[in-house]
């Protein structure tokens, strides 16, 4: 069955959710989750994505608005008819059951027959290159093990949509990689929808279909991993995801989605106006430092002389700190055979383009 | 391969045993006081069971006198001219003190005992027929059977006598003691009470471990109080409050009959309801404490991921949480029936005769009948009862379980 990519499987309208009846910790929440796809909830502890999981699975209910999964509403669904599987970050196995015990569990507590379960168990094992273990108790598995029964669990009573609340968080970081990879494999093999709660913005590039960025109880931006990177929303998603130059200063012209900065050290540059801006107006630019290109280029609209302050070797990059009249940028320029790494006291020209240069309302810090 | 050679081994073995003498040297004083008033007062009254001490040093030249008899016929006259000279040798308490001791084996040996020490013997007639003469009963060979049985320096009559036995020609038999204390079935009964007490804590204080450990604010803290309130409070005056609780014309009654539910007073108090009441009042907090701290460290993780995977709440309760708190639950019942086989105060006050412990008896011989060799069985085979329970436990759940609850 190939799931129709358009259906909404999840939605969440106007849900706002406060523990002790004056702070949000969740507000004015809209959000649709399509069937089969895999979307992150991304935010920093306390932006609300965890709590947003919690009342999707029903330990926690919404202090208004609604959740409706499958166009049915959950307000009065218990958890254990919500035919949600969910994958802890602490992987809640149950110690005192065998990994076959474990992820039987939700075949049984739904009565299905014993040749059924023993068949659904075995091919989970295999799902998840566990075979052979399914004897074993938990505490005789390795942390990555332990992570790959917990998927089995949550997978095996073919659940419409299965959360995951930061799974990976306690794994190295080689083995985080490879189930991130192997967890986007199963993904697409099952066709399941995953909702995936992370604060590690790599795994949710690497993983999702499209990313939520979670701040202050808001979603700030929801779109697809190259859209959240090259066009964030604001200066707050760029920061959040990938690494940035962030310069401050105020408008000073604007003409076609394009304005003029005038930073506080007195430098002007141009720069993209997703937003509405006007003349006068504290912006904050916010810039990759992979666009920082060292050297003079022509299709370049700002050019500037800076000063290396400091070169930092990284195997396949250099990570430079470019003094620019009394302002520090980041630069990272490849190791490649057409491109010298300057040295660290050098005097260069650096140069970026203005749509790689976004500028937004100043006044957003949080 | 040696590393480092002899010298480093030796370095290694001195600094090794420097912080064992420094740990030793800080335990020391524990060590001493636990040996001093527990270890050797234990022993010595341990041995009592089995000291036979009252006869074995007065009657040195009988039981070198009743060696050479051969046990089939009444023993020559040289036995019956050595117990009339151990006999009359000592003090009149000593001999009183040997006719008591001799008398548990056979009744009527202390008065045997306390006439042959006043009575005069002509030195120039044989012995033998004199004491016979004085008491018919010197003629039985019953009476020197029991003399050479229990002349030794150790004798297993009092371990036998708490069991209800006793040694007879050679054999292992039934007593036949005028006194009717059975104590076979003090035992059965201060263990049919503690299992009841036991089972009641369970029933009573699993909720409220449950409660104490999910309720938060001013509502857990209160309730946390009145939990450890008793526990502060001792023994003796919790004991006491339950007599003005149920007794005839006691609160409870007046406040039923008030509100109209009985119309007679309960019996509730002198009773077996009345040492129920009481103990397990007196020991909850030993059940509900550890449970509770298990209870705090309960992975409500693993309730919410039962949850989800469809179990309902009693399931969830099942495969989730009672797993967890199971070892709780163990520790909390395992102290409370150890603690309670060992009850003394609490049934003395609220029981009547027939709900008396094994404490009661072992205090009725120490203090009352100063029968202190059947005291020492009795409270032996007490201890190796408790120790049989945490054996049985410690085998079962392993022995971290029992300190920690975990």
């Amino acid at each position: 069955m190939k799931p129709n990519a358009d259906e909404i499987l999840v939605r969440f309208n106007g849900v706002n959710k406060s523990y002790d009846g004056s702070n949000l910790v969740v507000s004015d929440l809209n959000l649709e989750v399509r069937r089969g796809e895999f979307l992150s909830l991304l935010g920093a502890s306390g932006s609300g994505k965890t709590t947003t999981l919690m009342m999707l699975a029903g330990f926690e209910r919404p202090s208004s608005g609604a959740i409706e999964l499958g166009g049915k509403p959950l307000d009065n669904v218990p958890p254990w008819q919500r035919d949600i599987g969910i994958v802890f970050q602490s992987y809640a196995l149950f110690p005192h059951m065998t990994v076959a015990d474990n992820i039987a569990f939700p075949l049984k507590q739904r009565r299905r027959s014993a040749a059924e379960i023993d068949e659904r168990v075995k091919a989970m094992l295999a799902l998840v290159k566990l075979e052979g273990m399914a004897d074993r108790l938990p505490a005789q598995l390795s942390g990555g093990q332990q992570q790959r029964v917990a998927l089995a669990r949550a997978l095996v009573f073919d659940p419409a949509l299965v959360l995951m609340d930061e799974p990976l968080g306690a794994l190295d970081k080689r083995l985080r990689e490879h189930m991130q990879l192997e967890l986007k494999r199963i993904h697409e093999r099952l066709g399941v929808t995953i909702v995936y709660v992370t604060h590690d913005q790599g795994e949710a590039l690497v993983m999702s279909d499209r990313v939520a960025v979670f701040a202050g109880g808001r979603i700030r931006q929801l779109a697809s991993p190259t859209e959240l990177y090259e066009r964030p929303a604001d200066a707050l998603v760029a920061d959040f995801v990938g690494e940035n130059n962030r310069l401050e200063g105020k408008v000073t012209k604007i003409a076609e989605g394009h304005c003029q900065v005038t930073l506080g050290n007195g430098l002007v540059v141009t720069a993209m106006a997703p937003q509405p801006l006007d003349p006068g107006q504290s912006v904050v630019l916010a810039l990759r430092p992979e666009r920082v290109v060292v050297g003079a280029v022509e299709s370049a609209e700002n050019h500037q002389t800076a000063i290396v302050a400091s070169v930092v070797y990284l195997g396949d990059h250099a990570r430079l700190e470019l003094a620019v009249g009394g302002l520090t940028l980041v630069a990272k320029v490849p190791n490649d055979a057409r491109y010298r790494a300057p040295q660290a006291g050098e005097r260069v020209t650096i140069a970026w383009r203005s749509e790689d240069c976004r500028a937004f309302a100043g006044n957003d810090r949080n | 391969m040696e590393i480092g050679g002899p010298e480093l081994t030796r370095a290694l073995r001195a600094s090794r045993r420097r912080q064992q003498v420094g740990a030793l040297t800080l335990v020391a004083p524990a060590l001493i006081f636990l040996i001093a008033v527990f270890a050797i007062p234990l022993a010595l009254f341990t041995f009592r069971s089995v000291d036979n001490a009252e006869t074995w040093s007065v009657l040195p030249l009988t039981r070198s006198a009743l060696s050479n008899w051969d046990g089939k016929d009444l023993p020559p006259e040289t036995v019956y001219a050595a117990l009339a000279t151990d006999v009359q040798a000592i003090e009149r308490s000593a001999a009183a003190t040997l006719g008591r001791r001799l008398n548990y084996s056979e009744p009527g040996m202390r008065s045997l005992i306390i006439s042959l020490h006043g009575l005069k013997l002509d030195p120039a007639r044989p012995v033998a027929a004199q004491m016979i003469a004085a008491n018919v009963r010197w003629g039985e060979h019953r009476i020197w059977q029991v003399i050479d049985s229990e002349s030794g320096r150790l004798t297993p009559y009092y371990a036998l006598r708490a069991l209800d036995l006793q040694l007879a020609d050679g054999r292992i038999v039934a007593s036949s003691s005028e006194d009717s204390a059975t104590f076979r079935s003090i035992f059965a009964r201060t263990f049919w009470i503690s299992g009841i007490v036991t089972l009641l804590c369970l029933i009573i204080g699993f909720p409220v471990a449950y409660v104490l450990a999910t309720a938060k604010g001013w509502f857990g803290r209160i309730l946390f109080i009145s939990i450890l309130l008793p526990f502060w409070t001792s023994v003796l005056v919790r004991s006491m409050s339950w007599i003005l609780l149920l007794q005839q014309n006691g609160i409870l009654n007046r406040f039923l009959i008030d509100i109209g539910l009985i119309n007679a007073p309960l019996t509730l108090i002198y009773n077996r309801t009345g040492v129920y009441i009481a103990m397990v009042h007196v020991l909850l907090p030993l059940f509900v404490l550890p449970l509770y701290g298990v209870m705090l460290k309960v992975d409500r993780a693993l309730l919410r991921a039962a949850a989800s995977l469809g179990a309902r709440p009693l399931a969830v309760f099942r495969h989730a949480y009672l797993p967890q708190v199971i070892p709780g639950v163990m520790a909390g019942l395992v102290l409370v029936f150890v603690t309670a086989i060992g009850f003394y105060i609490t049934p003395v006050l609220v029981g009547g005769g027939g709900d008396q412990m094994i404490s009661y008896f072992v205090a009725f011989y120490t203090n009352a009948s100063v029968n202190w060799g059947l005291a020492a069985a009795l409270g032996t085979l007490l201890l190796l009862a408790t120790l049989l329970c945490l054996g049985v436990f410690r085998w079962a759940f392993g022995s971290a379980t029992m300190v920690t609850g975990r």
